[in-house]
């Protein structure tokens, strides 16, 4: 998904999490990268997901 | 401080429990100014002495530097305490309070970048309790950070605990053990593969 989309998921991630006292879920942490992936990415991003992960949350591209 | 420290260590090494108890230790102090969070006092605590300006703390100070600015938030902690010993399991743990690391870690680069400081510091950032997320955001930031310090590629320690043998997808794993569905037990892989999208 590229360097800056990452990090701005990656930021979100932990700034709500902390601020917010959350714990996320998988299929959570999984739409706040999802979010941040730019359009053009969002297979190859779900493939990343499906190969690594094995969830079954992963969205139709 | 060493009540903090006495919990983690009084089952699996009573020696160095006893060290603690009868105030035989060695312990190196900084506050180090961070622009987010303001400071934070790091404690390093050994049972052999050691030099006061160690290569170990120099790591830890600009470490603790480069992880809250990628974070980009407050480092949730005000007080890092880091206990090396023995008899450390997976070479380093997060108590919440403090963190043991084998003595083996608390050397020079390139010990130091592969080894378990950043990683462990990491986990002071929660926001998941499942441990695919926690072990490989630790693994993550502690490759990021190796190379924004040192320039140098630093390969997830994890890779060598987590992941079985040369498997590369969760298929692979699945099939490896069957009967035993991971979810990622393989932490270092996914996050990295996420950012390049080499997969």
């Amino acid at each position: 998904m590229g360097d800056e989309p990452f990090q701005a998921a990656w930021r979100e991630i932990f700034q709500t999490g902390i601020e917010d006292n959350l714990k996320f879920t998988d299929a959570e942490i999984y739409q706040l990268f999802f979010k941040h992936t730019p359009t053009d990415h969002i297979t190859r991003v779900n493939r990343v997901f499906i190969n690594f992960h094995g969830g079954d949350f992963v969205a139709s591209p | 401080m060493v009540l903090t420290v006495l919990p983690g260590q009084a089952k699996s090494v009573p020696t160095d429990y006893q060290s603690l108890v009868d105030n035989r230790f060695y312990m190196e102090k900084i506050t180090e100014p961070l622009p987010l969070s303001g400071s934070v006092d790091l404690y390093l605590v050994r049972f052999l002495e050691h030099q006061t300006e160690s290569a170990t703390k120099t790591h830890l100070r600009s470490a603790v530097l480069a992880i809250e600015n990628y974070m980009d938030f407050p480092l949730p902690v005000k007080e890092i305490i880091m206990l090396f010993s023995t008899n450390i399991d997976a070479g380093g743990i997060n108590y919440g309070s403090h963190f043991t690391l084998d003595i083996s870690e608390d050397g020079s680069l390139p010990q130091l970048i592969k080894g378990g400081i950043v990683h462990e510091i990491t986990h002071f950032y929660l926001v998941m309790d499942t441990p695919w997320f926690a072990e490989g955001t630790a693994n993550f930031l502690a490759t990021q950070v190796g190379f924004e310090l040192y320039n140098q590629e630093v390969a997830p320690r994890s890779n060598r605990s987590s992941c079985p043998n040369d498997v590369i997808n969760i298929t692979e794993i699945a099939a490896a053990y069957p009967g035993y569905y991971p979810r990622t037990n393989c932490p270092p892989v996914l996050l990295p593969q996420l950012r390049r999208e080499n997969h």
